[in-house]
């Protein structure tokens, strides 16, 4: 296994380039994404304090579920997706089940996030029609894609990059804010905010019960350092490290900045419709807030789509792979670049 | 290139919402797959001690299953949540019995010309 500075080619024709710092992005950008920077204001509105328990526990499990499929992947790191071991261990129809039923969620997903972006650039451009922009977002992202995996690593990493400056930002400026007794026109700042006149269920047990998908569904993306594997150098050292210090990691970014949004924001004051993020920074003083969010959700919500067209590439190869019908085997084909192009592709559309 | 489609359609933007959480929560079936797939996998001969194990994976695959199932319960309690999983429980149904009525993976005439047109 001798590794140089382009990487393996794996038998089939793609090639291992991503690193580890790659595959940890990949994962911080697929999870984090619109789900925190806009919508951790509708589940902290629903339940109060007790979204964090939640989150807590919900990524625990995320935690464990990565866990199994690590474990799965290690030992046969050369599977694209960890769909493959459904159809290995549960049999072929289970595979193709789960297959298309999993292709068809990221490309609906990639959809809606496509619809988003075009939303966040007419922000600044209204006189622009949605689907231009739409086409024009899904050229690139289909052209870094299809260019080469490194590139696709490559820009993810910078788009990862911003969400996080973002998310750290916030964290600190919120610990100023609520260490110094910031006087904000809702009251005060500070993390006793957060357990004033606590209750574990402050709107019900339905309420409580109801904020758990959306949690779940912030978490979702996770698995994307499952889909890497196979394109990542050394596979054997840099998957258990990416899965057990991604979880901290994002924990850490969503408990830590939900915390912060409570602490300066009393959350009962909480509008749940507008980002929380741009409610902190304005309180802050941030007259430019809206914009700056905006920009972050904007690559947020692009470097979602981006991981979300090569997980859907690779999908839609294993689905080409695993067929001998008449379609589905054209799109086996691996670039010179060592990517499914045509799986890619068929996906952007 | 069926987003830009859509969002020059005003009418069916609702129900690609819909779709969109339905598939969604397609994602909590292949999950639960995934870690029965772990099970076998671990009760088979491909097992490797020497590997990235999952200690305990006895109560924790149980456990796992179980959280998703629990999660998938509580998208009755989310108001616009309940169509979508409905939804994903008609897909379930539908698309698993096409998928057991399928000889194997080896051929996929039909579904392959629905999807072309996504």
């Amino acid at each position: 296994m001798k590794e140089t500075t382009t990487g393996r080619t794996n038998a089939d024709g793609t090639k291992r380039q991503l690193s580890n710092r790659h595959v940890q992005m990949i994962a911080l950008g697929g999870t984090i994404g619109t789900g925190l920077f806009l919508g951790a204001g509708t589940s902290i509105t629903k339940t109060g304090p007790s979204i964090i328990f939640i989150y807590a526990v919900i990524g625990f499990f995320f935690f464990l579920m990565m866990r199994a499929i690590g474990e799965m992947l290690y030992k046969t790191p050369s599977e694209h997706t960890f769909i493959a071991f459904i159809s290995r261990y549960l049999g072929p129809k289970m595979g193709y089940f789960a297959g298309w039923s999993y292709w068809l969620e990221l490309i609906f997903i990639g959809m809606a996030e496509l619809t988003a972006i075009s939303t966040y650039v007419r922000f600044w451009f209204p006189n622009i029609d949605a689907w231009i922009i739409q086409i024009a977002i899904l050229a690139i992202l289909a052209s870094v894609n299809l260019i080469a995996v490194k590139l696709f690593g490559e820009a993810e990493f910078w788009f990862a990059m911003i969400k996080i400056v973002a998310i750290i930002a916030m964290i600190v400026t919120g610990i100023i804010m609520a260490t110094t007794s910031f006087k904000t026109p809702v009251g005060h700042a500070g993390f006793s905010n957060i357990f004033d006149g606590f209750k574990f269920f402050p709107n019900g047990l339905t309420n409580f019960i109801g904020a758990l998908p959306m949690v779940f569904f912030a978490f979702q993306g996770m698995e994307f350092v499952g889909i890497t594997t196979a394109e990542t150098k050394n596979p054997h050292k840099v998957l258990p490290k990416a899965i057990n210090e991604t979880i901290y990691r994002i924990l850490l970014f969503y408990i830590g900045a939900i915390i912060v949004i409570m602490a300066i924001y009393p959350w009962r004051s909480l509008n749940a419709d507008q980002s929380p993020f741009v409610q902190v920074f304005a309180l802050a003083g941030l007259k430019a807030a809206a914009g700056v969010i905006n920009f972050v959700v904007l690559t947020s919500a692009s470097s979602s789509l981006n991981s979300f067209l090569y997980s859907a590439g690779r999908h839609f190869y294993q689905l080409a792979s695993e067929s001998n019908g008449t379609i589905m085997p054209k799109f086996k084909s691996v670039s010179k670049t060592g990517v499914p192009a045509r799986a890619i592709a068929f996906s952007a559309f | 290139m069926l987003a830009p489609l859509i969002s020059s359609i005003p009418g069916i933007d609702n129900a690609f919402t819909l779709i969109c959480s339905t598939t969604s929560d397609l994602a909590l079936v292949v999950y639960l797959l995934t870690i029965v797939a772990h099970y076998k996998y671990r009760q088979s001969a491909d097992f490797d001690p020497d590997g990235f194990v999952l200690k305990g994976y006895k109560w924790i695959d149980p456990a796992l299953i179980g959280f998703f199932v629990v999660i998938y319960f509580s998208l009755f309690f989310n108001g616009d949540g309940t169509i979508p999983a409905i939804g994903g429980l008609i897909w379930c149904i539908g698309f698993g019995l096409w998928s057991a009525r399928e000889k194997s993976t080896i051929t996929i005439p039909a579904s392959d010309n629905e999807n072309n047109q996504l």
